[in-house]
């Protein structure tokens, strides 16, 4: 799903998103080893992700694969090959425990100049187009949080927020794309080191978007992905 | 060392680095150079109306809504492109192929998109300003997305160079023209 060898970028933000995640786990887990040699925990400390302050919001920012369809084998076929970019921001609440609810919305992109094909070692002259999209998504998600691990003032905070909603989107080798709509429906997961307040981590997502397109004979532009993404925010109420 | 020696190894030196020169724009070991048309040749056709329809086809959207693509069937239809003649041009140092990206269209949804081969030609053709080339659907629902033309040249004979066929010896590769010359006239039969 995630070919490193096509896609170089996604192999240096996987290495960077796991790197953070591996440095802020590590940082609050020394500073809560710290304090919990000097203290004893405090009955007062939350224990659950429902005594944790309500109110989250989540920034996130990463790129993925897209998923398999016969356009992007096309587009592949023709010498096009990127990863998606997309950057994303969430309002949650939480009001019964673990569960909470909240707001998303997305902006992605992807840009990506052919190669030559077949063998090829270049083009020959002429215009060469670059293939370009944008997407645009609002969803509605129900998020599960959980405290997995917790000493004193620090928390690994694990989030499960599957989403739905509607995606717009706009596909062009010619400056001249149509902007169309279409469901969208996908999952999060999400890995964080946090403090009551603030948080960071990793989120590994998958999403479907697919739009439409009623007079290609190139099949539907699927805007979804497989994600990696890097994660934070903070906490409030 | 007298002048007349000097000169003539200055000379030598000389005619020996112009051999090696030779090589500097075909890369090296004398690699054919293969070039391909960029994605949008078959946008250029549909820009310049260069196309004809026959039967069951249809001009619709491509990759994006903002290029062409064809589509022939479901039953009998075809396309007929005329490409620029100095694209598929041939002569003894260059050979051609012209390959079509198409879909099968089942119920309306694309699947199984590849490469179709359509022509390949190699060694002196007459030249033509426009070279036609026919697409049918064969009695199949068929989408053609993309043209493409990949041309691949032979680095010229060096001179300096002794080959067992001998020296500057002329190369072929592949099928002899002979065999494909019709392929420009005949229809084309695009099948699963």
């Amino acid at each position: 799903m995630l070919d490193g060898e096509r896609y170089p970028a996604l192999r240096w933000a996987t290495a960077s998103a796991f790197g953070m995640t591996l440095l802020s786990a590590r940082a609050h887990a020394d500073v809560a080893d710290t304090r919990a040699d000097a203290h004893a925990p405090s009955p007062r400390d939350p224990a659950t992700a429902g005594e944790l302050p309500p109110w989250s919001v989540r920034l996130t920012i990463g790129g993925g694969a897209p998923v398999s369809t016969v356009h992007e084998e096309l587009l592949r076929q023709e010498g096009y090959g990127a990863p998606r970019w997309m950057m994303s921001g969430a309002v949650e609440r939480r009001f019964h425990g673990a569960l909470g609810v909240g707001a998303m919305v997305s902006y992605g992109l992807r840009t990506t100049d052919p190669d030559p094909r077949d063998g090829a070692g270049s083009f020959l002259d002429g215009p060469v187009p670059t293939y370009s999209e944008r997407f645009v998504l609002a969803a509605f998600e129900v998020p599960l949080t959980f405290l997995v691990a917790h000493q004193r003032r620090s928390w690994v905070e694990a989030s499960i927020v599957p989403w739905a909603g509607l995606g717009w989107g706009a596909a062009t080798l010619r400056d001249g794309g149509q902007w169309r709509s279409g469901p969208t429906l996908g999952a999060t997961f999400r890995l964080m080191g946090r403090s009551e307040h603030v948080a960071m981590g990793v989120a590994l997502g998958a999403y479907t978007l697919p739009i439409a397109q009623p007079s290609s004979v190139a099949g539907t532009i699927n805007f979804g992905m497989f994600s990696l993404a890097l994660v934070g925010g903070f906490d409030a109420g | 060392m007298p002048a007349s020696l000097r000169r003539w190894s200055l000379l030598a030196a000389f005619a020996c680095g112009a051999c090696f020169d030779l090589g500097a724009d075909y890369g090296t070991d004398d690699e054919p150079i293969v070039r391909g048309t960029a994605p949008g040749l078959l946008q250029t056709i549909c820009d310049e109306n260069a196309y004809t329809l026959e039967g069951a086809a249809l001009r619709r959207d491509g990759l994006t809504a903002d290029t062409c693509a064809f589509e022939l069937g479901p039953g009998d239809g075809a396309v007929t492109v005329r490409v620029d003649g100095s694209l598929v041009a041939t002569d003894s140092e260059t050979s051609m192929v012209v390959s079509a990206l198409v879909v099968d269209l089942y119920a309306g949804d694309a699947t199984n998109p590849r490469w179709k081969e359509l022509d390949y030609s190699e060694g002196s053709l007459p030249a033509h300003t426009e070279v036609a080339y026919r697409l049918e659907s064969g009695g199949q629902h068929i989408g053609v997305v993309e043209l493409g033309v990949t041309r691949t040249t032979l680095p010229p004979p060096n001179d300096c160079s002794v080959s067992p066929r001998g020296i500057g010896a002329p190369r072929r590769v592949g099928r002899p023209v002979s065999s494909v010359r019709g392929a420009r006239a005949a229809p084309l039969r695009i099948r699963p």
